[in-house]
């Protein structure tokens, strides 16, 4: 009975945070399709850079909880006409999106860092163009990755709904 | 009974997570595609001595005599413009040019009137940029001109994914920028 009531507690917050990282997530690509478009010196660029780092930073908590959940409580299939096989498809991709989401920030800080924007040390210099150009290029690869990602989720979605006939966008969930 | 997550592992099929890690190897390959991004970055391409040696036989003038105050403020912007906006040239998003400026994904661009091609610090050029820089190309106004205007054209296999700029109006404004930021 207990174990029961913490099931459903675990899927309640899992549930939450896949919310949030929607909605967060929402939130950095308008700001990251935006950014790029800013010249460096434009007064703007500061205020959207440093919006950029605060959701994205948010963003990659929320997802190392949600994974940290996902391994606790895998999700188990609870539609009755989609194989088991399709159903786990799907969630193995969402697993890996929230993966990204973590390479996406870790790279992100670490981009910050040698970059100089973002410190741990007051008054410590941490620029280094090589480990920038590197976390730079790794921030970029997480980005086409989950983006890939996510074009492959509606995909399979919508093929196995046609093809199992589940009209239900709860196989997503 | 299985737990949630041997019964997970049990019912998941090896080609899920090889269709993810195929994504990955694309996606890896994707920012070096479409931006021309690399993830390493050379600190010395070519030595003082060895831009010396490259330049020593050529009669190039001094393109930075230019006095900075015969242009108006308006003239400036315009150049500025030309050089950093999405509209313009969008040189700015990966250059930079200021002397003490951090490097970005591409050279800096200061002083790079007279110099050969391929020696900036922090970067890594294409093999077709250096075989450029071996062929005796050293950067004037004509050459950054013919380069901007179709940069796959002038040097092809180079890793500047631009399309080129068409209006030779905004290609004059960033090279009297850049001759401006230089002095």
């Amino acid at each position: 009975m207990r174990s029961a009531v913490n099931e459903i507690k675990t899927e309640r917050i899992a549930s939450s945070l896949s919310w949030i990282i929607f909605v967060l997530f929402v939130v950095v690509f308008v700001n990251m399709m935006e950014l790029p478009r800013i010249p460096i010196e434009a007064p703007d660029k500061d205020a959207l850079r440093n919006f950029h780092i605060a959701t994205g930073s948010l963003l990659f908590a929320c997802s190392c909880f949600r994974v940290y959940f996902w391994l606790q409580s895998p999700p188990q299939k609870k539609q009755g006409q989609l194989p088991i096989e399709a159903y786990n498809q799907l969630h193995t991709l969402q697993f890996s999106l929230y993966c990204a989401f973590i390479g996406q920030g870790l790279t992100g800080i670490v981009t910050a860092w040698s970059d100089g924007l973002m410190q741990f040390l007051p008054g410590a210099t941490t620029a280094n163009h090589a480990l920038w150009a590197l976390s730079g290029y790794l921030h970029s690869v997480f980005a086409f990755f989950y983006l890939a990602i996510i074009v492959f989720i509606a995909l399979t979605g919508f093929y196995h709904m046609i093809r199992y006939r589940v009209w239900r966008f709860r196989i997503f969930a | 009974m299985l737990n949630k997550m041997e019964f997970y592992l049990k019912t998941t099929k090896k080609r899920h997570w090889l269709l993810i890690l195929i994504l990955f190897a694309i996606s890896s390959y994707l920012p070096y595609l479409i931006f021309g991004a690399y993830p390493f970055a050379n600190k010395t391409n070519a030595t003082p001595e060895e831009i010396e040696l490259l330049t020593q036989s050529l009669d190039l003038p001094d393109y930075y005599q230019k006095n900075p105050e015969t242009i108006t403020d308006e003239q400036h912007q315009l150049e500025e413009d030309a050089f950093a906006n999405w509209d313009g040239g969008k040189c700015r998003f990966c250059h930079s040019i200021k002397k003490n400026d951090r490097d970005r994904m591409a050279p800096n661009l200061h002083r790079i009137l007279g110099k050969p091609a391929a020696v900036s610090e922090n970067f890594s050029y294409s093999s077709a940029m250096i075989e450029m820089r071996n062929n005796g190309l050293i950067w004037t106004p004509e050459t950054i001109n013919a380069f901007i205007s179709n940069p796959e054209g002038y040097i092809p296999g180079n890793r500047m994914r631009m399309e080129g700029i068409k209006d030779p109006q905004t290609r004059e404004l960033i090279i009297n920028y850049i001759e401006r930021e230089s002095q």
